[in-house]
């Protein structure tokens, strides 16, 4: 009988931060179209005698990153140095902060099989990416590409609370969209805006197990999946009667296994101090509340989760909304257009449904879909205008930015409802289909679907479905 | 044409806007007497003809178009090799910087070009400012122009010896523990080191970061000030600069001298007479354990420089040796192109910032610093300035300190002004009678008072003529 052992999981997160230039040097921070080392100056180049100069929009980006982890900003924040040689690191040192990190004990609370659970943030701190490597195949040399090197960057660093790989993924969710909403960073992960490092155990008794470190994660769906291959891995190691060594392992996934990469022996002395070229900070609370009275207006992913829970919404649904924060706010303003909570619901259907399929295809920077024309187009079903049919078919054309009342009024798509235009298509199809109607009469009820289909065809679909239906079974039986 | 020899920055000035002499001449006279006894006493590292005296055209065409001329406008200088200095070569005395030249200088520097003064060389180092000799130089041995057989200290040793064999009328040292003053002492010049971060590190190669300071090397005070008031202030490129108050002209009457007891040569003495002669109290004090701070500028100093240095990886500039992995890359470039000075820092920097010495070696040593500028705030309580000697005994010859730990006592004392951040200088005080090598008077203030110092020099030069003695080339 196998004993019940218990998964304990602490992350950390590096997030890029949305600032106009790097950490350090007047270099921009946006580098996706340049060339490699273009984007680059005798500061992150690291050329003797360069200093770094702390960059004012990063400090702000993590105090309102604190504000959304619910963490106490440091009344004095300095820098240090972390030593090691590679040839993306042009100084041969990162610069971090070990010692005062600028972001406190804080905690986010994350939505679990609709429970509400609290994971403790144990700091969170401002550092630089590096640069990057590629080792082309078959080559004997490595490029470096130094556009990135001095990238801002924060890590936040989690307690160990977390007990499934669900609510790893869920709480990895939570910070992705407490830093997109708050304005903290893009969060575009294939360009490794947010990446992970998992630390996981397995234990069956009070005390923690010994952990390993998954590395460098940059999906939701591989951190979950990552997640259930190790514990279960380390369980295995563990019913076998062996031991768990302390390593770095990464996630193949190809193979969709875990894979050592290197053991705590051959782990860095990354022989830390504290960085004399940046004195350190004081950060005010005035100028802290002027950095979070900004963002306070801003409604927190968590609250809109807790509105969604509400309006019937699952897990799934609920990430769509939170984590978009384009369409959240197109959600909220729809909310606000069409305020009748009976309607919020359809809005979500709309969002989750024929929006994500949009989107899917293009660009979300193509769309042009407001709240407004969003609820204009759910009231115009629902007071009987348009058909849903209808509705789908111009959607497309309200996502290009266009008026919901415009496009039916320019392409003559208003809904017949009045009955006696209706009754006399309908008339004119039983005459001439006097079999069609002999086999309603006989008992096939079905027949009546064959009058109703007419009618939609005759009336190029703009005749009320529900009105043609309860016309034509009114007729026949007049018949 | 009027002499040029041992000019003033004032002297030169005259003369250009007296047309006595043009700007070019007067390069051109630098560049002579560089031409003539550089081969002597090895100061420059890279002589700059053509372009410095392009440079001097402009300001005698201004001249001649009447126009007003500053101060340095047209004053011809050299420069340490650690200050980076666009499309020149520097190499901090290093093989593994040979044939690197700068895209862009220092802010030193470029504060000195707008000012009009014009860079005529480089001059030389120790390697990194590594040392007390410039014996260091992975280039050339320096000689003090007093005696060849004798070195001109260090680090700064090439600029002490250009100035005092008028290779230029001042030139920029660094001082990371007393490089700017021991060789003015040893030289029998001027050296002198502002309050940490006066001077903008921008642009000149690291030592050490939280020690490393920029000043002038000049043959009087007043023109140590000029410069001084030229290169300072607030830089947005380095975070560790701060607002300095040009204009505090501090009066020096009656100021309350504090002089080491455990100090007494004839020097001291000579030092004690004058400075109460020309009314000031001198006082009796008992200096921080100098000693002590030498063991911990010993620790942080590397710990600094094993970092610093880590940049020098032979992949974005610089030397690379032939390599076939990458770790080959790192241990063969920095092992063939660091000189063993540079490697012995590096590895007691490496040691003493390693889990498990940090807090016995880094951690305790920083404890000394932050009791040192303690001592010094309690001492500068009783006195404005203390004076001590700047070294405990002349210019050594060649190769008489080999082994590196009597090297490191060379700086015993004037480490702790650069522990504590604060404000010194060194100016001639007499001549050893043995050597007939000149001796230097070190005089340190308080933070920020760095006019207070240059003030007391200036009324010491005017009441001795030690500075306007001239070694025979």
């Amino acid at each position: 009988m196998s004993k019940q052992y218990t998964p304990t999981i602490g992350i950390e997160i590096h997030v890029q931060l949305a600032t106009k230039s790097k950490m350090f040097c007047g270099c921009d921070n946006n580098s996706r179209s340049a060339k490699p080392n273009t984007n680059v100056c005798p500061v992150c180049l690291a050329f003797p005698g360069s200093l770094p100069v702390v960059n004012k929009g990063a400090v702000e980006l993590a105090i309102r990153l604190g504000y959304g982890l619910n963490a106490k900003i440091a009344d004095t924040t300095s820098f240090d140095r972390k030593n090691y040689f590679y040839p993306d690191s042009p100084k041969g040192y990162q610069i971090t902060q070990m010692r005062e990190p600028i972001i406190g004990e804080g905690h986010i609370e994350i939505l679990v099989d609709n429970e509400f659970k609290k994971v403790g943030i144990h700091h969170a701190h401002l550092e630089e990416d590096a640069g990057k490597s590629t080792h082309p195949a078959g080559k004997d040399y490595s490029l470096v590409d130094f556009n990135r090197a001095g990238t801002p960057l924060v890590e936040i660093v989690s307690e160990p609370d977390m007990h499934s790989p669900v609510e790893a993924k869920r709480y990895l969710q939570e910070i992705y969209a407490i830093a997109t909403t708050l304005g903290v960073s893009d969060g575009d992960m294939e360009h490794g805006n947010f990446k992970f490092d998992l630390n996981v155990s397995v234990s069956d008794t009070d005390e923690l197990g010994t952990r390993t470190e998954l590395k460098n994660l940059n999906s939701f769906r591989n951190a979950e999946r990552s997640l259930k291959y190790e514990i279960a891995r380390q369980i295995e190691v563990l019913e076998s009667g062996e031991k768990i060594i302390q390593e770095t392992r990464g996630w193949n996934d190809a193979k969709s296994q875990t894979v050592s990469q290197r053991s705590k022996e051959e782990a860095n002395d990354y022989r830390y101090f504290p960085e004399p070229d940046i004195p350190p900070i004081n950060l005010r609370e005035e100028f802290i509340n002027s950095v979070q009275d900004e963002i306070k207006q801003t409604v927190l992913p968590i609250n809109v989760r807790r509105e969604l829970l509400q309006l019937g919404l699952n897990a799934d649904e609920q990430d769509i909304l939170v984590g978009q924060v384009q369409t959240r706010t197109i959600f909220y303003d729809a909310k606000n257009s069409i305020a009748n909570p009976k309607l919020e619901k359809k809005i979500v259907n709309w969002l989750v449904g024929d929006y994500q399929a949009w989107k899917s295809e293009h660009s979300e920077s193509d769309s042009k879909l407001t709240g407004e024309h969003l609820a204009d187009l759910i009231k115009l079903i629902e007071d009987g205008s348009i058909s849903s049919k209808t509705a789908k078919e111009i959607f497309t054309d309200v996502i290009a930015g266009q008026k919901p009342n415009e496009i039916i009024s320019q392409k003559g798509l208003t809904q017949m409802s009045d009955d006696s235009e209706i009754e006399n298509i309908i008339l004119a199809i039983i005459e001439k289909n006097p079999q069609a109607v002999a086999d309603y009469k006989s008992g096939n009820e079905k027949a009546a679907g064959f009058f109703v289909g007419q009618v939609m065809a005759a009336t190029k679909g703009q005749a009320n479905p529900g009105k043609a239906n309860a016309l034509v079974l009114k007729l026949l039986q007049e018949q | 044409m009027a002499t040029l020899e041992y000019l003033s920055i004032k002297q030169a000035h005259d003369l250009l806007i007296n047309k006595q002499v043009s700007a070019k001449e007067l390069v051109q006279y630098y560049l002579d007497r560089i031409a003539k006894y550089d081969d002597k006493i090895n100061a420059c590292l890279f002589v700059r003809k053509k372009n410095a005296l392009k440079q001097a055209e402009k300001v005698d065409a201004k001249i001649a178009r009447g126009e007003e001329i500053g101060l340095l406008e047209g004053i011809p200088y050299t420069a340490k090799d650690m200050f980076l200095t666009a499309g020149v070569p520097t190499t901090a005395a290093s093989k593994i910087l040979r044939n690197f030249i700068p895209p862009h200088s220092a802010t030193a520097i470029n504060k000195l070009k707008s000012s009009g003064a014009i860079l005529i060389a480089k001059v030389n180092q120790d390697e990194f400012a590594h040392g007390g000799s410039t014996e260091n130089s992975a280039y050339k041995k320096t000689a003090n122009p007093w005696n060849k057989n004798h070195v001109p200290g260090g680090s700064s040793g090439g600029s002490a010896a250009a100035v005092a064999a008028d290779f230029g009328i001042f030139s920029l040292g660094t001082d990371t523990g007393g490089s700017i003053r021991q060789p003015a002492s040893y030289c029998g010049v001027i050296g002198f080191k502002p309050t940490y971060g006066r001077v903008s590190r921008y642009g000149v190669v690291a030592m050490a970061s939280s020690f490393d300071c920029i000043g002038p090397i000049t043959r009087n005070a007043e023109d140590a000030e000029i410069v001084l008031h030229t290169i300072e202030g607030k830089d947005s490129m380095d975070s560790t600069t701060i607002e300095s108050n040009s204009s505090d002209e501090n009066t020096i009457e009656n100021l309350t001298v504090g002089i080491a007891k455990e100090y007494d040569g004839d020097s001291m003495q000579t030092a004690n007479d004058l400075l109460t002669s020309v009314g000031h109290t001198v006082k009796e004090i008992e200096l921080p354990d100098s000693e002590l701070a030498l063991a911990a500028y010993y620790v942080l100093v590397p710990s600094e420089i094993s970092s610093n240095l880590e940049r020098y990886d032979g992949i974005r500039y610089g030397a690379r040796a032939k390599a076939t992995s990458l770790n080959e890359t790192y241990t063969k470039t920095r092992d063939e192109f660091f000189g063993p000075e540079v490697k012995r820092r590096n590895m007691i920097g490496t040691y003493s910032l390693s889990a498990g010495y940090y807090d016995a070696y880094y951690e305790k040593a920083m404890q000394v610093r932050t009791l040192l500028c303690k001592q010094f705030n309690e001492l500068f309580k009783m006195c404005d300035v203390i004076v001590t000697p700047t070294t405990l005994s002349p210019a050594f010859a060649f190769g008489a300190k080999t082994d590196p730990l009597q090297m490191y006592k060379e700086d015993i004392l004037t480490v702790s002004s650069n522990l504590a951040g604060v404000p010194a200088i060194s100016i001639p005080i007499g001549f050893d009678e043995a050597t007939k090598l000149p001796l230097g008077l070190h005089i340190i203030g308080r933070q920020g008072e760095d006019t207070t110092v240059l003030a007391l020099a200036k009324q010491i030069q005017a009441n001795s003529d030690w500075h306007q003695r001239r070694p025979k080339l």
